[in-house]
């Protein structure tokens, strides 16, 4: 189903499209400034955790000691300082960029391609295929894990970022194929059926037509995806142990000792972390929540 | 989802718009090798593993014994285990609980975030910001907001509701303290589904309800909820698959405890395997686990899709 | 810019060259030893922390010309890493390993599986306590090197124990008497933790090794021969009904189930709270929430009986061990033997907020090692119990079953057959 016909345009674009006028609908009028002073409180409170990480990062061990609330009494750089020198969160950062990006590329690529051939390809295997994608949503990551491992070792890939990037693309794929499936059964063959009469080959009518009818969706496997790439701790931990290559996370968690952790250092090292993701978030999310919807509904 | 898996019936969910030919006839067929590549590698890394990793719980391995073929006896074995069907009837309890909860609380915030008001859109991504947050992360952050007298109690205090405070990580209700903390983390994303399913309904059709002299509530339940029913499909779906898995914030705030009342099948799972060294039973609670969330998600998606039909 | 950095640079420019970079880090460091008279080669390490360890590092790559590569990670997901690249053939050189059968890659079970490799002749061997022997010793060979040791002590705010007027405890009736004179004084005696449920192992462990392992020395080797069992020793019955006497008394917080454990040493800090049980190594953590440092926080062995001497004090080694398949074995044991140094041995362990565990380290001034010496030159230590148990789900029955004494689910004979009933699973 769908009823937004120009699913073309880019959906920040699409949002103050003139031809759709939102605000008149929205209008629905009684109970507004009742149901804004209801969702302001809502906002606060929703805002509540997240204001505690970041004042406990500002806080003195002594001082996170004292009351959980109140503010730091003066802006304490030393939790920051500490995460971002002690455990080398510079390099870190690159690690983890290098390999959220290149994994997100490779599922992007060939997750898309794969969906095409399953929604515009041989009727009699899409649904089964389909099947077996979405049967990856539903298995524990921890049931091939050893196998995995052995794998990646006999394939002379350990200790290298080919190996996470690797892994990563191929736990993406279920949620990736999903998504671009989705999208994919709710647009019209039309445009790709003319590129085809006009002589384009398949590669061609793939990458030059079809691809960036999928963009609204892109962005939605996009973040889901480094979601999941950039928090994830027990890959990069298991296949790139050596600490020049180690990603965010497992800097991070370095602070978690056995008996004692320093909470002040480790929400600094947290804040870090989100903070790359959080910006890409602020910027794109008119973007990000648009896509969602493109590539889930249908 | 729903479309995506009743391809090729005639009465699948297409409503047509003026102007868009529906796509039920297909006169070119995408070559099938454009699938090669990522079935290639979602097999090498997710399928053969996770098959060669179902063999061992056939087995007694454990440590560095590679141990011998043993047919069904941790199948057995998990019957008999009481900690195990502890586990079982809380990740249950879990996933029914979150799926109701974190379905509505997204719809409601939806609905509001998709009317008029002020600073709307600063809301939604506020609402969808702790989704980008590992749940480690939000583990360890919320242990801490319910340590007694800490955040959640000082502030609880500081309103003159102090009589609310309690033992929140440290009674049987901690399970239900660590799903509030899932449903915060989570509801962002519910909550853009439905943004955006309600963003695909025509205008006219609730201004022409509103016309008829339909109230806010019978509009919502008669015109806006039926064309919802895709998105609380997809909706249900993924939470589902997410709740049943859970395994980072239990692991994190109170590894089980207290006593076995926050153990879930994926931590006992991951004791045996890892804790313990038994990964024959380990692998074999794996296997049961991934059995129950297939056959749970199938059954929801065949009901919920007939629900979609009556529309 | 080194070598490796420009390789790095390259490897964030194009995916190509990554691969080709990799491939050449994963194998090209031989060329490193062409110093003579030097080892070379790369040493891999993993471990727990890089408290102690890092500093130690510049002076041994120079000394050898060995490059060491480490990888730092939490011991429980460290030990889940090591298991996996074990069973591979992949593990580090030399890494950190759990004393006697405590998780699967516990130094005896690693022993048992015959990946580890024997130190029995190494130059430190002599000064290897005896008392670690049963944790990692097999048919008489040594197969472990104890990089620091840590004790199971009771904390206590210095200003706190002055308000109340009392010192020190040296014996459970004068324990009882300073909790009373506390609890007076308005300060909450005991903070435990035990939302962490490892925790709770702590004061446990602190009471059974006067009560078990005290006075009752054979009671492991009964328990082995079946001659006994949890249910029927006398001093691990009384070791719970201390234990849970003291919060049925009201001398702990009033929520110890809800009390995560950093949040209970933070209480200790601030002189909300007055005593704290934990491991020397949560030391350093919880001198930083006292506005004083050291000069805020006292420490004692935890007594359990009313005569002083018969107190123990829980006191494990941590271990690096040798992998047997190391590809650098000769870096591997002259890095053992460079950090076995007797300066370097307490540097090590004082960074660790620890206690040097060879005999002949230079001993350490501070408030935990003065308050053990004592102890250690006695004997009157034991191993941490879940170190000397035959799996790790002892341990879980007993954290989980304390917990659920506290909740009033279950009593102490409850607890006990269930530890003796995990015992009977391991060993059966």
């Amino acid at each position: 189903m769908t009823a937004v016909p120009d699913t073309s345009i880019a959906p920040a674009a699409a949002d103050r499209d003139p031809r759709r006028p939102r605000r008149p609908r929205l209008r629905n009028g009684y109970g507004r400034p009742v149901l804004e002073l209801v969702m302001v409180a809502l906002t606060v409170v929703y805002l509540f955790p997240l204001y505690i990480l970041v004042v406990t990062s500002f806080k003195r061990p002594v001082d996170v000691a004292g009351n959980p609330v109140a503010p730091p009494p003066d802006l304490y750089l030393g939790n920051y300082e500490t995460a971002w020198f002690g455990a080398d969160l510079g390099r870190a950062m690159v690690n983890s960029v290098v390999i959220t990006s290149l994994s997100i590329l490779g599922a992007v690529v060939i997750g898309a391609m794969a969906a095409y051939a399953i929604v515009r390809g041989s009727r009699r295997w899409s649904t089964p295929t389909l099947m077996l994608f979405l049967l990856g949503l539903m298995i524990p990551a921890q049931l091939g894990m050893v196998p995995l491992y052995m794998l990646m070792r006999d394939l002379g890939l350990l200790q290298t970022y080919w190996s996470v990037i690797i892994v990563n693309t191929g736990a993406l794929m279920p949620m990736t194929v999903f998504l671009y499936a989705g999208f994919l059964r709710t647009q019209s063959p039309a445009y790709e059926e003319a590129a085809r009469i006009d002589g384009a080959t398949w590669w061609q009518t793939f990458w030059r037509v079809v691809f960036p009818l999928l963009r609204p969706v892109t962005g939605t496997v996009v973040i889901i995806n480094a979601i999941n790439v950039w928090n994830d701790f027990l890959t990069p931990l298991l296949y790139l142990s050596g600490s020049s290559s180690r990603t965010l996370p497992v800097a991070v968690f370095s602070f978690r000792g056995e008996y004692a952790s320093e909470w002040g250092i480790i929400f600094a090292g947290l804040v870090i972390a989100a903070l790359p993701v959080l910006i890409v978030y602020f910027f794109l999310q008119r973007h990000i929540i648009q896509g969602f919807g493109g590539g889930l509904k249908g | 989802m729903t479309a995506v898996l009743s391809r090729g019936r005639s009465d699948a969910p297409v409503r047509s718009v003026p102007g868009r030919p529906a796509p039920r006839r297909r006169p070119t067929v995408a070559p099938t090798w454009f699938l090669l590549p990522a079935l290639v590698v979602y097999a090498l890394v997710v399928l053969y593993p996770s098959l060669a990793g179902s063999v061992l719980a056939f087995t007694d391995r454990s440590g560095f014994d590679p141990g011998e073929w043993v047919g069904l006896a941790n199948f057995e074995k998990l019957l008999r285990d009481d900690a195990a069907r502890a586990a079982l009837t809380n990740t249950v309890a879990v996933a029914v609980v979150i799926t109701v909860v974190q379905t509505t609380l997204g719809l409601l915030l939806a609905l509001a975030l998709n009317s008029a008001i002020r600073a709307r859109n600063l809301m939604r991504t506020l609402f969808f910001a702790p989704m980008m947050l590992s749940p480690i992360i939000v583990g360890l952050l919320w242990q801490y907001i319910y340590t007694p007298g800490g955040p959640l109690d000082s502030t609880l205090e500081g309103l003159g509701l102090g009589f609310l405070t309690r033992s929140w990580l440290g009674s049987d209700g901690a399970l239900w303290a660590i799903v509030a903390s899932i449903i915060w983390h989570h509801v962002g994303i519910v909550m853009a589904i439905y943004l955006a399913g309600l963003q695909s309904i025509p205008p006219e059709l609730t201004e022409a309800a509103q016309v008829d002299g339909a109230g806010a509530v019978r509009r919502f339940w008669y015109v806006t909820r039926p064309l919802l029913g895709q998105s609380t499909t997809i909706v249900i779906a993924l939470t589902l698959t997410a709740s049943f898995k859970l395994f980072d914030q239990m692991f994190v705030m109170t590894g089980g405890g207290p006593g076995v009342s926050t153990q879930t099948l994926s931590l006992v799972m991951y004791q045996q395997a890892f804790v313990y060294g038994e990964y024959g039973y380990g692998t074999a609670i794996a296997l049961v686990l991934t059995m129950i969330v297939a056959a749970v998600v199938f059954v929801q998606l065949s009901i919920t899709r007939r629900g979609e039909h009556q529309v | 810019m080194s070598h490796r950095t420009l390789i790095r640079l390259a490897a964030v420019a194009t995916a190509a060259t990554l691969a080709a970079s990799l491939a050449a880090c994963a194998s090209g460091d031989a060329a490193a030893g062409d110093d003579p008279g030097s080892l070379g080669g790369t040493l891999t390490l993993a471990t727990s922390s890089e408290a102690g360890i890092s500093p130690l590092l510049p002076d041994f790559e120079s000394d050898t010309g060995v490059e060491v590569e480490t990888t730092f990670a939490e011991a429980g997901a460290l030990g889940e890493q090591l298991t996996i690249q074990l069973n591979a053939g992949t593990a580090p050189d030399l890494f950190r390993s759990a004393p006697g059968r405590a998780a699967p890659s516990a130094v005896l079970n690693l022993v048992d599986a015959g990946k580890l490799l024997d130190l029995s002749g190494q130059p430190w061997a002599e000064h290897v306590p005896s008392a670690f022997a049963p944790l990692q010793e097999a048919d008489g060979k040594l197969y472990a090197y104890p990089t620091f040791g840590q004790a199971i002590l009771a904390f206590y705010n210095v200003a706190a124990f002055d308000k109340a007027g009392v010192e020190p405890p040296t014996t459970w009736s004068e324990l009882i008497d300073v909790l009373d004179a506390l609890k007076a004084a308005g300060v909450t005696p005991l903070s435990f933790g035990f939302a962490d449920n490892y925790v709770t192992q702590f004061p446990t462990y602190a009471l059974a090794s006067s009560l078990v392992n005290g006075l009752e020395p054979d009671f492991y080797d009964e328990l082995a021969s079946g001659e006994t069992s949890f249910a029927e020793s006398d001093g691990w019955r009384e070791t719970f009904e201390k234990l849970f006497s003291l919060i049925d008394d009201g001398y702990t917080n009033a929520d110890p189930l809800g009390t995560p454990g950093d949040p209970a040493m933070q209480a200790v800090g601030t002189g909300e709270a007055a005593i704290v049980i934990m491991p020397s190594g949560a030391a350093p953590t919880l001198v930083g929430f006292v506005p004083d440092g050291w000069d805020g926080l006292g420490v004692f062995a935890l007594p359990a009986t009313d005569d002083p001497s018969e107190t123990f004090i829980p006191f494990s080694p941590d271990y690096l061990v040798v992998n047997a398949d190391a590809k650098n074995r000769d870096a591997a044991l002259a890095f053992l033997e460079h950090i076995s140094d007797p300066d370097r041995a307490s540097e090590l362990a004082e960074a660790q907020g620890a206690i040097p565990a060879l005999k002949n380290a230079t001993p350490i001034d501070n408030p935990v090692n003065e308050s053990i010496r004592s102890y250690l030159q006695e004997e009157h230590t034991s191993p941490f119990q879940n170190h000397i148990w035959p799996g790790g789900q002892l341990a879980a029955a007993m954290m989980a079953g304390i917990q659920q004494v506290i909740q009033g689910e279950k009593d102490v004979d409850g607890l006990l057959a269930d530890m003796d009933a995990a015992y009977a699973e391991i060993t059966g």
